[in-house]
């Protein structure tokens, strides 16, 4: 109990540190709202005139007079209430803007992670278990190399070649413009078959994992207990699953954890390819217009998720090691 | 008896076919906003769609293209009285909003004086040029200026004066935060038939004004960068875009018989020197008429056009660097002077150079100011703008060539506008603006109370502060005739022309290209009616008129 305790106390300080830091950073940027406003329609070759400039000033609220720390407590009382304030990018509450993304970003991301870790761990039971034989080698260097082309260049290949030049996949979107979402199996099928390129190349360029979960079995193998199970005459693949894989998935578990942060980051560059509706091309917007709302309330969300994701995968350690439970309890 | 009965039928058949043909018109597909998501807004002012230029209509639309040529609108014409002080407006009579309601002058006076009471919204600054406005019929509107300007009509009345229906707005408080989802206007495209984040659609207002309008709905798919637009571009999956393309003959107008594009020019490109920049020995540099010429003829524009923008585009910048559209104010012996510095020659500015007392002292390749002190400056331009950072780096080039120490400097986009507000940069590579009018475009890119401000392509890019030059541009602004005006215009140009103030290179094009396998009409080389490009407030309006559908 007082592991627990300590851990919760650990990341309410964690948390707290984050948000002061999401307030601070984004400032730090040279830069402001306006003149990035104003940045975006030289480019696209709008007329800028002096009144411009005025009317935005009333609309941001900006004044430079308000001391840092003034907002910085504003922003702190507003966490509290919930209130995440207007995108100043968008034009559009924050809860809307990041939830219109985020909903895809899930989707998207949540496949991945649940085909990606099944599947490396599979594979890599797989390919500890053989390991020496030919299969093997091929798997773990093929995987390897995969994994190490560059998430754009592997996004790029993959849809020059099968979305656009083959017309196998389609070029963008999350779903046919021409339906309306609703939960028909027209819909789900439309949805499905957008996902399925960025979720190929999210998946080839985690294949590296086969590797990691490779040497953690191989570990496991050389026990003594495992030994004891060929003794017992237990069959060869319960060995290999209760024995072996219950002890080396541990460290996946903490893997899977410490990824979920550096995931989103990893699929700004697929849904910018794939012209795929997530939260990635959307922060990265809201990044370069410094709107300030949208990213705080973007790098609060990911505060939350990756605390939780730690949480979790510390109380599902707790759970299935029973090493930690002996000497914590 | 059988042949009437094969008649009626023929008849009927003939109609259902047309029927069918007229429900068959298929939507234009316009390409000119990136987004990563549709948001449904409609906000006239500030946060809608760039659309809302089909919703909400200007009084007049000034050609961009041709001198500013006005195309009266939702105005029959318009007069200024003597003093330049009140601007009357006569409305096109028989106009209705989309709802039904009938349009009149109540609703232009609504528009002119709302913004007064919510600054945030007032981004065509009326609360700053309008002192009253009057009511004087149905039909009739004067509009009494705070100063006296004989330009104002294209300031206050051209696309900048969305007409709001004034029976929708009245007393709505907070206009910045209305999403405006079922806008009503007096435009072609105000009904929304469709939004997604995905596409949207816009479909005929029932009761629109123009019977020129021949196109039933409008279709904007998401598009979020380049890329994908070019993807649907060069398969001819849409109508009219406005998205840059590079090497635009092979990935687009070979792809297609019916891709077709036309770049007309827009604003001009200049290197502006910083004449209040702290670093001294560029000071001294820049305030030497010597210097400047030698500036002005170490530019390989020609390498700029070709290189950097693709041969897409075109020069003859005067030295004002006056937009194309505005090319009617040039003055033949400014262009004379300029002539001799328009061009690229390496062994003339060093010659120049040489007679402003430039040499190289320590023999490092490069000049000295004439007082001995170091000379080396950096010339700052937005990152990611590739175009633009090619061709600074050729100015670098020649630069150096002609034994100047510069460099290119490439801060964000952000960041390389807050340094004017300091002054904080020594050279900047930047655009000439585009201005509602000839007299807009001295006062904003010239009158000293634009230096040192953050405000884009004004006299901040040069800080240079001239009383006479301030005495010109507020005289041509009072100045009643045309003659009048052109004899001050004429000071302006020759003003620029001699003293050197800048260094313009060549126009930024517009990006225009189209389809059309299922529409006609569209403008081009051979038929520049207007700006054709379908970015909204500019001449869009004039162009749908034109587009027709294929039968």
């Amino acid at each position: 109990m007082r592991y627990l305790l300590q851990r919760l106390g650990f990341y309410i300080l964690a948390f707290l540190v984050a948000v002061t830091i999401n307030f601070f950073l984004p400032r730090m940027m040279p830069g402001d709202p306006i003149q990035s406003f104003l940045a975006r329609l030289a480019q696209n070759g709008g007329q800028i005139t002096p009144e411009t400039v005025k009317a935005l000033e009333s609309l941001y609220g900006y004044s430079t007079s308000t001391p840092l720390w003034e907002q910085f407590f504003t922003y702190l009382q507003s966490i509290l209430h919930g209130d995440w304030g207007m995108s100043t990018r968008f034009f559009q509450p924050v809860v809307e803007v990041l939830g219109r993304g985020m909903l895809w970003t899930l989707l998207l991301v949540g496949s991945f992670l649940l085909i990606s870790y099944t599947l490396t761990t599979l594979g890599g039971i797989w390919v500890a278990w053989k390991r020496g034989s030919r299969f093997d080698s091929i798997l773990t260097v093929s995987s390897v190399i995969v994994s190490s082309v560059p998430a754009v260049v592997m996004a790029l290949m993959l849809y020059f070649v099968f979305a656009s030049d083959l017309g196998w996949f389609p070029t963008g979107y999350a779903y046919d413009p021409a339906l309306d979402p609703a939960l028909t199996g027209e819909f789900i099928q439309s949805v499905l078959y957008h996902m399925a390129l960025p979720l190929i190349a999210m998946v080839l360029l985690s294949m590296g994992n086969i590797m990691g979960m490779r040497s953690n079995m191989i570990n496991q193998l050389g026990e003594d207990f495992i030994v004891m199970g060929w003794a017992k005459g237990i069959t060869d693949r319960k060995v290999m699953f209760n024995y072996g894989a219950r002890n080396a998935i541990l460290p996946v578990i903490t893997a899977f954890a410490m990824s979920v942060g550096g995931i989103f980051a990893g699929s700004l560059i697929i849904e910018i390819i794939f012209n795929y509706p997530g939260v990635g091309q959307v922060m990265f917007q809201g990044m370069v217009a410094r709107d300030y709302p949208l990213i705080q309330g973007y790098l609060l969300m990911m505060t939350l998720m990756v605390l939780s994701a730690n949480l979790i995968a510390d109380l599902l350690l707790l759970a299935l090691d029973p090493r930690l439970r002996t000497s914590v309890l | 008896m059988k042949s009437s009965k094969l008649a009626a039928i023929a008849v009927s058949v003939a109609m259902a076919a047309t029927a069918a043909n007229a429900e068959d018109t298929p939507n234009l597909k316009i390409l000119s906003e990136f987004s990563t998501g549709w948001v449904h807004n409609f906000n006239p002012w500030i946060g809608g769609r760039q659309s809302i230029d089909m919703i909400y209509e200007p009084l007049v639309i000034f050609n961009q293209i041709d001198s500013l040529k006005p195309h009266f609108w939702l105005a029959e014409s318009y007069s200024m009285s003597e003093d330049l002080k009140i601007l009357t407006v006569n409305l096109r009579k028989g106009v209705k909003w989309s709802d039904g309601e009938a349009f009149n002058a109540d609703d232009v006076v609504f528009t002119f004086t709302y913004p007064s009471q919510h600054p945030e919204i007032d981004t065509a600054g009326v609360s700053g040029k309008v002192e009253r406005v009057e009511k004087v019929d149905e039909h009739t509107v004067k509009l009494h200026l705070k100063t006296p300007n004989a330009f104002a009509p294209y300031d206050l009345i051209g696309v900048n004066s969305r007409i709001v229906p004034e029976h929708i707005w009245a007393g709505v408080d907070n206009p910045a935060r209305q999403a405006n989802k079922q806008p009503v206007g007096t435009g072609p495209f105000t009904e929304i038939q469709r939004f997604t984040p995905q596409v949207y659609i816009q479909c005929k207002n029932p009761h629109y004004w123009n019977p020129a309008l021949a196109l039933k709905c409008v279709e904007f798919p998401q598009i979020g960068n380049n890329d994908t637009a070019l993807e649907m571009m060069a398969k001819g999956e849409t109508d009219w875009n406005g998205i840059f393309i590079p090497d635009v003959d092979r990935t687009f107008a070979e792809k297609n018989e019916h891709n077709k594009y036309w770049f007309p020019s827009t604003d001009g490109v200049r290197i502006t020197m910083n004449f209040q920049t702290k670093n001294e020995g560029a000071r001294e540099a820049f305030e030497s008429v010597s210097f400047r010429r030698a500036f002005n003829l170490a530019m390989d524009r020609d390498a700029m056009m070709m290189i950097g923008a693709y041969g897409y585009v075109s020069g003859d910048n005067p030295a004002t660097n006056l937009p194309k559209v505005l090319w009617n104010w040039r003055d033949k012996d400014a262009d004379k002077l300029w002539s001799e510095l328009y061009r690229y020659d390496i062994k003339a500015a060093k010659a120049e150079l040489a007679k402003g007392g430039f040499n190289d002292l320590d023999g490092d390749g490069y000049v000295e100011t004439p007082s001995g002190k170091e000379l080396t400056f950096k010339i700052q331009v937005p990152s990611g703008w590739t175009d633009w950072v090619n061709n600074a780096a050729i100015a670098a080039e020649g630069l150096r060539l002609a034994g100047i120490n510069a460099n290119v400097v490439t801060p964000e986009a952000a960041a390389y506008a807050k340094n004017w507000e300091n002054g904080d940069f020594d050279a900047t590579f930047g655009g000439g603006s585009l201005q509602s009018s000839s007299w807009k475009f001295y006062d904003y890119t010239l009158h000293s109370r634009y230096a040192k401000t953050s405000q884009w392509w004004s006299t901040s890019m040069t800080n240079y502060v001239s009383p006479e030059l301030d005495d010109y541009i507020e005289k041509m602004g009072m100045a009643a005739t045309e003659d009048q005006q052109r004899l001050l215009s004429k000071k302006i140009e020759m003003h620029l022309a001699e003293n050197v103030i800048q260094v313009p290179l060549y126009y930024n094009g517009v990006w225009y290209s189209y389809n059309d396998s299922r529409f006609t009409g569209f403008y081009n080389a051979e038929n520049p009616k207007a700006h054709p490009a379908p970015w909204s407030s500019i001449n869009r309006l004039v162009h749908l008129m034109d587009i027709k559908p294929r039968v």
